[in-house]
């Protein structure tokens, strides 16, 4: 799961509101590789249509949390749209880093949703839709 | 497995890679005396015993006395004693002789490369026409772009060390001299990861229609140097690969020595980038090809090529038996060899769709005729739906580059990548589903399980949305609902919306009609044993694909054969009249339909969410939802 997926994921159960964005646990089991960083093609127009898209607090909130270095700054300006170095660096937080193990935790309501192999598995039960 | 008669085959219990790794067994055989070593070793995953071929039958002898002696090491036997011991392995080993049958009078490798005088340069066709019926020479098939691009995912891959030439082995890779041991070790594990879809397509389409269609799932590529060649002929069995293969030059040009033993025939090609040569049906096994080493080639025309580095792609794909059960198969009786005709086949479709009682619980009703249905089924589905539908094809493309699209029952993410310029975000019910798309598309494949009448997106966040061949599994009118809100909950203002649903009104006579009684019914799937557990679930099964392209129904195969081979499931479906379409997305909050059609015995509707900010307050109310 790419960090935009995840940047996209919000818990959803009735019982629960304002449960974005999932905080991400990783699964720290030494056998498995927890988290990923996979190149793929650097599109800065397709970034520049992304940005708005993104949920940027929550971005830079998750970026922070799993230390990713460089990450993204706090916020940006219109002048950051164009500057290349900006847009690499979210190419490369939103596009390449990927949660393969580990959980999404509900910050409201600690529901948890497991994620294995690069999947989050998002099913509520009966009593929770 | 084993007989008496002595063979040059031996079967050897006790040592396996269940509990060594390849290259100690590897080491463990070349501490024979260099008379005796192995001319290949099968070594099979996670089992404790292996399979070793030798030169001849008294070879064989000679290895088994070794093995079973408990005596003083002698001259043959010391070196291989201390290797033994320092594996922590004991002696006496029993070992046995194997039976090596399944392509006996065919198998093996071919020694003295031949050489063809010169190289056809021209164009293909009486060419290969010349080399027999089902060979293609095709030149300039595949773009430099797709090239380029094989080209780099390749030099970005570890090659196989092991093999003399540089060869890299994607799905699936070969022991020994003869492609007849597969090896899921030293290989890569996805096709996608080498050969992008586009390429794999471009391969396919070559073949035009065909039955059963071709499923790659193995490919080799070959380095080609300078002066460099692989060093043998091999006859490739119709036990092991299906009656197709072709030659892709990727990269620079490289001589190809193509040899029929049986007729005694040598043929030399040269391929620049992007030729392509295909062979299917008894071409495929009838001829067997090396580059050769040649340093300046002289090509037909009379010029004489220089030769630089190159890179030539041959794709093939194995029998799904012969993945299975790799061992029991290349060492086994006759009897036990899966045979090439009388395989079941579909039986004829059973159109018949039964009607549903409805007074089923909605949830109960999907839980046991879809869900749990999808679940078993998912390997079988996904290769009954490959080819986009080009309207839904033709939506994604339209959008603008950098749109995100959710694509709500994604299947075996057969959109996930249709389009180029779009970012596809996929969410299936069906947890083994999901996995195939993972499978199929890597970690490009952005897919979560997820149920479709309550979406995990967050509002607005997509640029448009897709519902192919979804709602129509939803049993009753407010979850149909639902999972239409949900779709338009998540687009953002001014975003579109496209579903797909079974039509009520069939178009009788065209592919897959089907005739219903009742708008709520049960359609059967027939599904064939071999997929039944789901753990073949990404192994292409060529023998049982439907014909034709994607439609919403299952195989029609027109062959009767063996029912006992299937396991018949019912999935539940509702299917939609127009108006019945047309009346429930009036019901949805915020979004009106832009555009309706009939496309291939489907209802399509393309909703598209209001500009205003009025339709934002509907979204999250969550009144339709129970």
């Amino acid at each position: 799961m790419r960090l935009l997926t995840h940047n996209l994921l919000m818990c959803n159960r009735k019982q629960c509101t304002g449960g974005f964005p999932l905080r991400i646990v990783l699964d720290t089991d030494i056998d498995k590789d927890a988290q990923s960083v996979e190149e793929s093609e650097f599109r800065p127009e397709f970034i520049q249509h992304l940005l708005p898209k993104l949920d940027w607090e929550a971005l830079y909130k998750t970026a922070q949390e799993l230390n990713l270095s460089p990450g993204v700054p706090p916020s940006y300006s219109e002048e950051d749209k164009k500057d290349e170095n900006f847009l690499r660096a979210v190419h490369d937080v939103v596009m390449d880093v990927h949660i393969l193990e580990g959980k999404l935790v509900c910050p409201n309501c600690n529901r948890e949703y497991p994620v294995s192999k690069g999947i989050p598995n998002m099913l509520l039960t009966n009593d929770e839709v | 497995m084993t007989i008496s008669a002595p063979t040059p085959h031996l079967f050897i219990p006790s040592i396996g890679l269940a509990q060594l790794q390849q290259d100690h067994l590897e080491r463990l055989f070349a501490s024979l005396p260099p008379a005796l070593q192995p001319a290949a070793l099968c070594l099979i995953l996670k089992r404790n015993y292996l399979f070793a071929s030798f030169t001849d039958a008294p070879t064989a002898a000679k290895v088994r006395a070794i093995l079973s002696s408990k005596g003083e090491a002698d001259d043959n036997s010391a070196s291989l004693r201390s290797v033994m011991e320092s594996l922590g392995i004991s002696l006496p080993i029993d070992a046995e002789y194997a039976e090596l049958c399944s392509w006996q009078g065919q198998e093996g490798a071919l020694d003295s490369v031949q050489d063809p005088c010169s190289y056809f340069s021209g164009q293909g066709d009486n060419w290969s026409a010349a080399l027999g019926a089902g060979v293609r020479l095709l030149r300039g098939w595949v773009v430099q772009d797709d090239c380029e691009t094989v080209r780099r995912q390749v030099d970005a891959q570890n090659w196989n060390k092991a093999s003399r030439q540089r060869e890299l082995h994607i799905g699936c890779g070969f022991h020994g001299r003869g492609n007849h041991m597969l090896d899921w070790h030293k290989c890569v594990k996805r096709l996608g990861a080498v050969l992008h879809e586009g390429f794999v397509d471009r391969i396919v389409a070559s073949f035009g229609e065909r039955t059963p269609p071709i499923a790659v799932n193995q490919a080799t590529v070959i380095e080609a140097l300078p002066g460099k060649g692989t060093e043998y002929y091999c006859l490739e069995s119709d036990a092991i690969f299906d009656d197709w293969i072709a030659f892709v030059c990727v990269h620079g040009s490289l001589p190809l020595s193509l040899f029929n033993p049986h007729a005694g025939r040598v043929e030399g090609l040269w391929l620049n980038e992007g030729d392509m040569l295909t062979m299917q049906g008894e071409a495929r096994y009838a001829w067997t090809f090396v580059v050769p080493a040649v340093k300046e080639p002289a090509l037909t025309g009379g010029t004489v090529a220089t030769r630089s580095r190159a890179l030539m792609v041959v794709m093939r794909s194995i029998k799904q038996n012969a993945q299975g059960a790799a061992s029991d198969y290349l060492f086994s009786s006759e009897a036990s060899r899966p045979p090439s005709e009388g395989r079941p086949k579909m039986p004829p479709s059973d159109k018949s769709c039964r009607p549903v009682d409805v007074s089923l619980p909605a949830t109960q009703l999907e839980e046991d005729h879809v869900y749990q249905v999808y679940d078993k089924i998912a390997g079988h589905f996904s290769h009954t739906r490959y080819k986009p539908w080009p309207k839904v094809q033709a939506f994604l493309e339209q959008l603008q580059p950098g749109s995100l699209v959710l694509d709500t029952g994604c299947g075996n993410g057969k959109y996930l990548r249709a389009a180029s310029n779009v970012l596809c975000i996929g969410s299936d019910r069906s947890a083994p589903l999901v996995e195939i798309c993972r499978e199929r598309l890597g970690v490009d494949a952005q897919v979560l399980v997820a149920d479709s009448v309550r979406l995990n997106f967050r509002d607005g966040c997509a640029d448009a949305a897709l519902s192919i061949a979804v709602i129509h599994h939803l049993g009753s009118e407010d979850r149909r609902l639902a999972a239409l809100q949900e779709l338009v909950r998540c687009v953002r203002s001014g975003g579109a919306v496209l579903v797909y649903v079974w039509a009520y009104e069939q178009e009788q006579g065209s592919i897959g009609a089907r005739q219903f009684d009742s708008q709520d019914v049960f359609v059967p799937w027939h599904l064939q044993r071999v997929y039944e557990s789901g753990s073949q679930a990404d192994q292409p099964d060529s023998e049982t694909q439907p014909e034709g392209s994607d439609t919403p129904c299952p195989p029609s195969g027109e062959l009767s054969g063996a029912r006992e081979h299937l396991v018949e499931l019912k999935r539940y479906y509702h299917v939609f009249t127009k108006d019945e379409l047309i009346g429930l997305c009036g019901r949805v909050c915020g979004a009106s339909v832009e555009s309706m059609y009939f496309d291939a015995n489907n209802w399509a509707v393309m909703l598209r969410k209001a500009e205003a900010a009025e339709g934002h307050d509907h979204d999250r109310t969550g009144a339709l939802r129970t």
